[in-house]
């Protein structure tokens, strides 16, 4: 990798992770199968009909269906909560909330941190330097604790829990479109467009971003997936989306301490659904990141 | 070696004061007003008025920010306006607690990770490959509440294999003779060996919910720079000279992996520091998480704000360690690449 040349010396896990071996452009080409990424694509497929069909036919999110903490039957596939809802209607409800949640902050993410990255590697000199000190103080905070203290600075409600959980994520985007802008702004298609009269700005918006935004676009799904985890953290402390709405977070939250008496089932199955949601938006990830190696 | 180290502290000291700074901003300058937020809707705006003027939250901005880093020269993180007492006593009497539990942490992590990556890289491709992956992607899928609760249903509430969530030590017993602060290091230290067993089992539940996610991450680390090392020349080179696969991994390829993997744990380290506030509430621990969590529910962003920082400093200290160490292992990097 040409990039990593002009990365400062500290490695950083999440990049790694990403970038494609140097030997997997060069190897001869061999057949691949690829389960994981259709494992994980069948997987958020299904969830997505699942999550648009799936509220016509079961009951309200807020809908008493009868005894609380009946255990899973045929009739309440993940049994009833302690108000008597069925876990298995609220879970069906809560798809498109937590996937419009996790696309929108991963969406956000990228945008911001792809047009800073991108400047600050194609401009170079001290607007890199500042912003690259700021991406460091950004990565200073676990993300999660980032996002909790932002949330909490700048007001609880849903579109403010995605603005927070998005710029404690915008660090990895940065860095990664500026490590292959700075790569392409050699090449010799950005010379020959600044010669033929294009100003910095369409230079490096037009021309060194649609070619330096790969690697962010293959982190696209991990973040979504990261980002599902963080709005279910948050809930469980009390801030971001809270009760009744139907949500995995909360829904988990809500059925901690049924785990302590038995009712094990009442946080389980939106745990399980969060799970399977993250570990399917995952595996497209790792294969998209080529590693597969 | 004297120009890379005065580059690391002169970099890490940038990084403090920005991060001090970014702490003070997003606390300070964003839309909610942080004496409106303490008292509540219910607040007259003459209370709110008063609150402001007795936190200087009504000087100018300059002004505060000036009192704020003077404050931070001196120690001074603030006082906790949810119980009175200063940030920095709040936060510190706190810390072995969190430390004593991320250390567990990062045990358990290594303990799992660590042979998991190795024979992923050796096996690569191969089954024992694809299930690692697949346990990687696992660990690193699950919400921490929902690993911990399944621990706490599995182990707690089924097996009796473990105490249940209620802190370091059974309900009643007293703690060790403070040395470090961590209870089960204490109590061999100071033969208390009763102790030290519950310490040790009350330890256990919350170490393996926050070990289990970094795992992974340890995991995939290890894997993928085993791999680079297996593509350079110095195995190559061994290969062809006819050395045994295994002998090379570990003694060439594991070697100059380390350096990576190094770096690696310093940061998983760091954020099962601060990442636990969701742990430390699900098992009692009375660490600086839970200081974080009681300081949410009482809207004191005081508190809030000192616990950023303060794991932001950590965290900045552990990356300078590391880069340190990293130096004195590999001349490459502190003659700032020219030698290769």
């Amino acid at each position: 990798m040409t990039a990593t040349g002009a990365q400062p010396p500290t490695f950083d896990p999440a990049l790694a992770a990403l970038m494609p071996s140097a030997s997997a452009s060069t190897a001869p080409r061999q057949r691949r199968r690829r389960p994981f990424l259709v494992i994980g694509a069948s997987v958020v497929g299904l969830l997505l009909v699942l999550g648009v069909v799936g509220p016509f036919f079961v009951a309200g999110p807020a809908e008493i269906v009868g005894a609380a903490f009946q255990p899973p039957s045929a009739a309440h596939l993940f049994g009833t909560d302690s108000f008597g809802r069925d876990i298995f209607a609220r879970s069906v409800h809560a798809i498109k909330l937590d996937l419009a949640l996790g696309v929108s902050v991963a969406l956000l993410a990228m945008v911001i941190g792809s047009a800073v990255g991108v400047i600050s590697g194609y401009i170079g000199g001290v607007v890199d330097d500042v912003v690259m000190r700021l991406v460091d103080i950004l990565m200073a905070f676990p993300g999660f604790i980032l996002a909790m203290i932002l949330l909490v600075s700048i007001g609880d409600s849903i579109p403010n829990l995605a603005v927070a959980l998005a710029i404690a994520q915008i660090a990895p985007f940065v860095r990664l479109v500026r490590a292959k802008a700075l790569s392409e702004r050699e090449l010799e298609y950005v010379t020959a467009s600044r010669v033929s009269g294009a100003g910095w700005l369409r230079v490096a918006f037009r021309h060194v971003l649609p070619n330096s935004i790969r690697p962010a676009a293959v982190q696209l799904t991990l973040v979504c997936g990261y980002s599902i985890l963080n709005v279910a953290g948050l809930a469980y402390l009390g801030v971001g989306i809270h009760p009744p709405t139907a949500e995995w977070g909360v829904m988990v939250a809500e059925g901690a301490t049924n785990m302590l008496t038995g009712q094990w089932w009442t946080a389980f199955f939106p745990g399980l659904m969060i799970a399977i949601t993250v570990m399917a938006l995952h595996f497209i990830g790792d294969d998209l990141a080529g590693d597969r190696a | 070696m004297l120009r890379y180290l005065l580059r690391r502290v002169a970099i890490s000291a940038i990084t403090v004061l920005g991060l001090a700074l970014v702490v003070f901003l997003v606390v300070r300058i964003l839309p909610g007003d942080a004496a409106a937020a303490r008292l509540g809707p219910e607040a007259s705006d003459a209370d709110i008025e008063a609150l402001r003027a007795e936190y200087g939250l009504d000087q100018p901005l300059i002004v505060q920010l000036g009192d704020y880093l003077a404050g931070l020269l001196r120690g001074d993180l603030g006082t906790a306006v949810s119980t009175g007492r200063s940030v920095s006593a709040e936060l510190f009497a706190r810390l072995p607690a969190s430390i004593e539990l991320a250390i567990a942490g990062l045990i358990v992590a290594l303990l799992i990770g660590f042979p998991l990556g190795m024979l992923a890289a050796a096996k690569r491709g191969r089954f024992p490959d694809a299930i690692a992956r697949i346990f990687a992607v696992l660990g690193s899928s699950m919400a921490p509440v929902w690993l911990g609760l399944l621990l706490i249903f599995g182990l707690y509430s089924v097996a009796h294999l473990f105490p249940g969530p209620v802190g370091r030590l059974p309900i009643g017993m007293a703690p060790p003779t403070q040395i470090t602060g961590l209870y089960a290091l204490d109590a061999v230290l100071t033969g208390n060996w009763v102790v030290a067993g519950e310490a040790l089992r009350y330890l256990a539940l919350p170490a393996l919910t926050l070990g289990l996610g970094a795992s992974a991450a340890v995991l995939k680390m290890v894997r993928s720079s085993l791999i680079a090392t297996e593509e350079s020349g110095f195995v190559r080179t061994a290969l062809a000279y006819g050395v045994p696969g295994r002998e090379v991994l570990w003694r060439d390829q594991l070697r100059n992996a380390m350096l990576q993997v190094l770096t690696a744990i310093g940061l998983v380290f760091g954020f099962l520091l601060g990442g636990n506030v969701i742990v430390e509430r699900l098992f009692s621990w009375p660490g600086v998480g839970r200081v974080a969590f009681d300081a949410l529910g009482s809207n004191d962003l005081e508190l809030l704000q000192g616990y950023a920082l303060i794991i932001g400093v950590i965290y900045i200290a552990l990356n300078f360690g590391v880069d340190l160490v990293y130096g004195l292992i590999d001349p490459r990097i502190r003659l700032g690449g020219r030698a290769s």
